[in-house]
């Protein structure tokens, strides 16, 4: 986690910018220059759902926590741990360890997902061309980030760099499209393409599957103050990457309800309604980037009153969040900061005390959220 | 999607579950399949007749048989093939995998390049090349026609077990290596000018060729004779006989030299047993296994939807033969016999009434059964009741609901009047008249427990009005005026069955249901057509019966059974002394029953009676049926099935099973099940069973030939073990060991696949994987 520090008409505010996936992008950090090394730590978890009860999708029932069938579904959760250290010109290296997953369908594809789950077939025929996706992956790895460095001929625009590798534990990867017709009867016909890419494949005619795999990842950042009280940031975190694993067992598979084939002498042959084909790979993949966003203004343009009105737009794995809020700014030991999602109905609030962080953010719906953020910092100088 | 097969909601669910919608669905396994229009996987099967070119001879291609003989005509587009004039042919066949042999036949017209001499000739009719080899569905593969298939296919057909895949493949490589090229698959090349071979394979045919013009192998006659000949020596003796060899060998040599080719040298084949592919092999038992698991679960056309709606045929249509119609024409044999005997022998005294143990019989003197008759001279009709079958009242959930007060319900009885009008010229002849009565009992005091001291009864009879259903029953007797003939034609009121009722737990009450029987009427009336004769030796009374009865329901013909002549019930009188009891009482009924959509056509025998160690029960220890069973007139299911008690002489029933009490059951199948658009299965099944009281041990022992698969069954259950073993003919082998969830397909020593039954799922060696 790197720190850096902008001065702005009096107040001093922190624009914390996590090299992944931004889970508390919204919060506005005060934080002094400090010429000695930094150590610390972050535990986040962030879940995110559009038209997907996010955190019940491991339920089987879970198009009863709240779907929306007609349009395209994404959910995407992450967990991150850091621990790290920043020396005093700004350069940041530290261990990391992340797990993430998303998954997508289009409309037909949660549509028909949710009928089949909850074995509410459709009010008459109808025909789906489903198309969705999944990945999921975890890694351990070192990172680095560079500080702020001006643009050329400009102070006030900055940039950074952030990089991490990473070897990875599990990587797996899900891709289905097909057509799939419901007849009335409760009955449906399907024609349907699999590949599943899954290191945890345990089909013993396969010789010696890769155990672990390799990532790597970069991301970037430009700040700058366009107006007086005005600071903005722009992340792309992930904006690069590559995930990689040598002699991963991939199934491609094919669902086909026609499974009859008639003889020459007229009889019916019953084929597998799914067959495949199961061998190693090397899986190439990426993580997807993560943009942001972001932008402060200090509302009361005073020292005394350091509060500054903020904007984020956030996009992940397809979906888009746009939060309003207010940081309290300041330089001592408390700061706060709330913002609200319009859309997803979330709240936000953010709490610093010293080196200490916690942020929380939920739209407060239980199993029926779309989303939640929690994330805790602990950050000293040495 | 050009053609859509339906599956069910459980199995789309599964499915979607088995291609993973991944963290939207969860997990889940399984498929399955239905059929609306089946697609055909097609194989194109192409290749010459060469010996030189074979031209407009007629092509045909065979499956084989489970025995390994050629089989059916395999149907082909186009449907009749001919080669042409270079003895190129092509067909193409739809969804067949298995041994295919091609044929090419000389008939009218064919005609036949002679490389030797230079012409044509025209072969004799029925001369023909063969080729075998293994097809698969979907995939095209050439076939070459040659006198060298033609050897290889003599020698597969000559091999143990016929054409089975791993015989044909065997014959194909020998000759392949004896040849140093594969005759099957090698299309021979002539200059198109001048006809010289320019390749092995032409110039081992333009060998044969000299070898004919030769007279070698001891061929003789023209030259399409000797062509012939040669063909058929060749194939006979193979090509590693001495002369064979050596006259091959010795052309061959000659006309390599003549073109230029390189030198062929004919090679003793290395004799190493071909190894059919274990996967090829388990695949094709996996498709069978699958395939008929699939038709007897699918929900259009299988056995398992005949089976049902035969079933439900019979269930849903009146049992023509109820036991209730079985016990009033008893009573009215008996009633005959109370006639004779009190009536119509002239020196017994008079009795009113006689009972007896299917029911009771009184002499009237007036019609309506009024007035009970006081002598001979006053009797003139013969009322009968059979006994009374009692059903209890039940509440709205069917349980019994005792009578508590005056005017309720206390039970129903139900039965069978039988009433006999001698006829006034013929003493052995009767008028039998039956009604069905229920007669429903009102308390008309106050019942304890259910039971009142006196009751209100109200009859309501059903069939014809009174005096009932009218049927001619004439009696044959013998020396000493016992029944030993009848023939009843006529109609009887209609059967009923009391039955319907079970137990079962409520969790909703948190108790245990006790559902009481119900009555069931069965249709309007029975048309019945019997003729029996009953005989004695030696104190064993034989009833032969034949004819028919049939059901009439809402006016209309519902249900038919005719028991055939040869029909019979052996049967001693006493019950319980074991001495009388010898064994020699058997049941043969012949019979053909058959409602609109369903028939069973058979014999069905129970015999070999025999006490159990404690002499406490005398049953039949042997029970067969042979027949068929019909669906819209196609037999789908004949032949044998059997069904023993072998040792009953050794078991106490009295005592509890244990080890040393052992009771033992058997039962065996042999016969053929056609499932509808299947093709035919042969089944033998045998099954023992051994109750030892806290444990049984199941063996079970068959085997089922299917098209070219035939697959050997081997089963155990036991306290130790259930395991199922399943081995084709052709070396695959799949263990199910109920206690494990993995049963491993090996062939030989080798893994080639295994099946997971927590999910459905076979995984092969090579990588594919199938999933239902």
């Amino acid at each position: 986690m790197q720190h850096f520090s902008v001065r702005l008409a009096g107040a001093t505010l922190a624009l914390i910018a996590p090299c992944t996936h931004a889970l508390d992008l919204a919060a506005w950090q005060t934080q002094d220059a400090a010429p000695t090394w930094k150590v610390g730590t972050t535990l986040a978890e962030e879940s995110v759902g559009q038209g997907l009860p996010v955190l019940a999708l491991s339920r089987g029932d879970w198009p009863r926590y709240g779907v929306d069938t007609t349009q395209p579904g994404h959910a995407w959760r992450s967990i991150r741990a850091d621990v790290y250290a920043i020396h005093p010109n700004g350069w940041r290296v530290g261990a990391v360890l992340r797990a993430e997953a998303w998954v997508q369908g289009n409309a037909d594809a949660v549509a028909l997902a949710t009928a089949i789950t909850l074995q509410q077939d459709p009010a008459s025929a109808r025909s789906y061309v489903a198309d969705t996706s999944a990945q999921g992956w975890v890694g351990r790895g070192f990172q680095i980030g560079t500080p702020w460095w001006n643009l050329p001929a400009t102070e006030a625009w900055q940039w950074q760099a952030d990089a991490a590798l990473l070897q990875l534990t599990q990587l797996r990867r899900d891709e289905i499209k097909g057509m799939a017709q419901y007849q009335n009867g409760g009955t449906y016909a399907f024609d349907a393409h699999r590949t599943r890419s899954n290191p945890d494949n345990d089909n013993p005619f396969l010789t010696a599957p890769g155990t672990t795999g390799q990532g790597a990842t970069m991301s970037l950042a430009l700040r700058g103050q366009p107006a007086a009280h005005w600071r903005v940031q722009l992340r792309a975190d992930d904006l690069l990457s590559r995930l990689r694993w040598s002699g991963m067992p991939t199934e491609t598979s094919s669902l086909n309800s026609n499974v009859t084939t008639r003889a020459a002498d007229g009889s019916l042959d019953y084929g597998p309604a799914i067959q495949g084909q199961v061998g190693l790979r090397a899986l190439n993949t990426t993580i997807g980037a993560h943009w942001q966003a972001q932008a402060a203004w200090n509302a009361f343009a005073d020292t005394s009153n350091p509060g500054a009105i903020t904007l984020r737009a956030d996009r992940k794995a397809g979906i888009t969040q746009g939060w309003l809020g207010w940081d309290s700014g300041g330089s001592g030991r408390w700061r706060w900061a709330v913002a609200a999602e319009p859309v997803l109905h979330a709240a936000s609030l953010d709490l610093w005390w010293g080196g200490l962080q916690i942020s929380l953010a939920t739209d407060a719906k239980g199993l029926q959220s779309h989303y939640r953020r929690w994330r805790l910092g602990w950050e000293i100088p040495l | 999607m050009q053609q859509k097969q339906w599956i069910s909601h459980r199995t789309a669910a599964a499915a979607m579950g088995a291609l993973g919608m991944a963290l939207v669905v969860g997990c889940g396994g399984g498929g399955g399949g239905g059929s609306d229009t089946p697609v055909a996987a097609n194989s194109t099967v192409a290749g010459a007749a060469i010996k030189g070119a074979m031209a407009n001879a007629e092509i045909s291609l065979y499956k084989t048989t489970a025995t390994g003989t050629r089989g059916d005509k395999l149907t082909t587009v186009p449907a009749s093939i001919a080669s042409d004039a270079s003895g190129n042919y092509s067909a193409v066949i739809s969804g067949y995998t298995g041994v295919v042999m091609v044929e090419a036949k000389a008939v009218a017209g064919t005609t036949l390049y002679d490389e030797a001499t230079g012409t044509t000739i025209t072969p004799a009719l029925g001369f023909s090349l063969r080729a075998v080899t293994f097809a698969t569905a979907g995939q095209n593969i050439t076939v070459q026609l040659n006198p060298f298939t033609e050897l290889a296919t003599v020698a597969a057909l000559a091999k143990t077990g016929g054409l089975t895949g791993t015989n044909v493949a065997q014959a194909n490589k020998d000759i392949t290596e004896a040849l140093t090229f594969d005759p099957l698959t090698t299309a021979a090349v002539f200059d198109p000018t001048s006809k010289a071979p320019k390749n092995a394979l032409a110039a081992a045919l333009t060998a044969i060729s000299q070898m004919a013009q030769s007279g070698d192998l001891g061929c003789a006659g023209n030259q399409a004779a000797k062509v012939a000949c040669i063909t058929s020596a060749i194939a006979a003796q193979g090509i590693n006989a001495a002369a064979v060899q050596v006259a091959l060998q010795t052309k061959l040599d000659a006309v390599v030299a003549a073109n230029g080719l390189t030198t062929i040298a004919i090679t003793v084949p290395s004799g190493t047993p071909v190894i059919e592919s274990g996967i090829t092999a388990a695949k094709l038992l996996i498709g069978t296994l699958r395939s008929n698991i699939k038709a007897l679960d699918a929900d259009d056309m299988s056995l398992y939807t005949e089976l049902q709606a035969v079933a439900d045929d019979f269930k849903n249509h009146t049992a023509p033969v109820a036991g209730t119609s079985i016990e009033a024409l008893d009573v009215a044999r008996q009633a005959t016999q109370f006639w004779y005997d009190v009536v119509q022998t002239s020196n017994a005294a008079f009795v009113s009434a006689r009972s007896f143990s299917a029911g009771s019989c009184t002499l009237y003197s007036d019609s309506d059964y009024l007035v009970t008759a006081t002598s001979k001279a006053t009797a003139h009709y013969v009322a009968c009741g059979t006994l009374k079958d009692r059903v209890l009242p039940a509440n709205a959930l069917g349980e019994y609901k005792q009578c508590a007060a005056n005017g309720e319900l206390c039970y129903s009885n139900w039965s069978t009047r039988v009433r006999l009008h001698p006829d006034a010229l013929d003493s052995n002849k009767f008028t039998v008249f039956t009604r069905t009565r229920k007669t429903d009992r009102f308390a008309a005091t106050v019942p304890t427990n259910g039971f009142a001291s006196s009751y209100t009864d109200v009859d309501t009879s059903y069939g014809a009005a009174a005096p009932g259903n009218a049927a001619s029953l004439v009696v044959g007797r013998d020396s000493v005026g016992q029944v030993n003939a009848l023939a009843l034609t006529g109609e009887l009121s209609p059967g009923f069955t009391i039955g319907g009722g079970n137990v079962f737990y409520s969790s909703n009450l948190n108790r245990w249901v006790f559902v009481e029987n119900v009555a069931t009427l069965l249709g309007d009336k029975e048309n019945v057509s019997l003729v029996g004769t009953l005989t004695n030796v030696g104190g064993l009374y034989t009833l032969a019966v034949s004819g028919s009865v049939e059901s009439i329901k809402n006016g209309a013909l519902e249900t038919r059974v005719e028991l055939l002549a040869g029909s019979y019930l052996k049967a001693k009188e006493g019950t319980s002394n074991a001495t009388a009891q010898d064994g020699n009482e058997e049941l043969l009924l012949k019979l053909k029953a058959s409602t609109a959509g369903s028939a069973a056509t058979g014999e069905f025998k129970v015999s070999a009676f025999a006490w159990d160690a404690d002499q406490a029960q005398y049953q039949p220890t042997a029970l067969a049926f042979t027949g068929s069973i019909q669906r819209n007139g196609v037999n789908f299911f004949e032949g044998t099935f059997t069904a023993s008690k072998p040792d009953y002489a050794t078991f106490h029933t009295n005592q509890a099973r244990s080890a040393t009490n052992v009771e033992k059951t058997g039962a065996n199948f042999t016969g053929k099940v056609t499932i509808t658009n299947r093709p035919v299965l042969n089944l033998q099944l045998s099954a023992t069973n051994h109750d030892m009281g806290s444990s049984t041990d199941t063996t079970l022992t068959g085997q089922y030939a299917q098209g070219s698969v035939t697959i050997n069954i081997e089963g155990t259950s036991n306290a130790a073990s259930n395991i199922l073993t399943l081995t084709s003919t052709n070396g695959v082998k799949v263990v199910v060991d109920k206690s494990k969830t993995l049963y491993p397909l090996t062939k030989g020593s080798t893994a080639v696949g295994q099946f997971n039954s927590s999910n459905s799922r076979v995984d092969y060696a090579d990588g594919t994987f199938e999933q239902y």
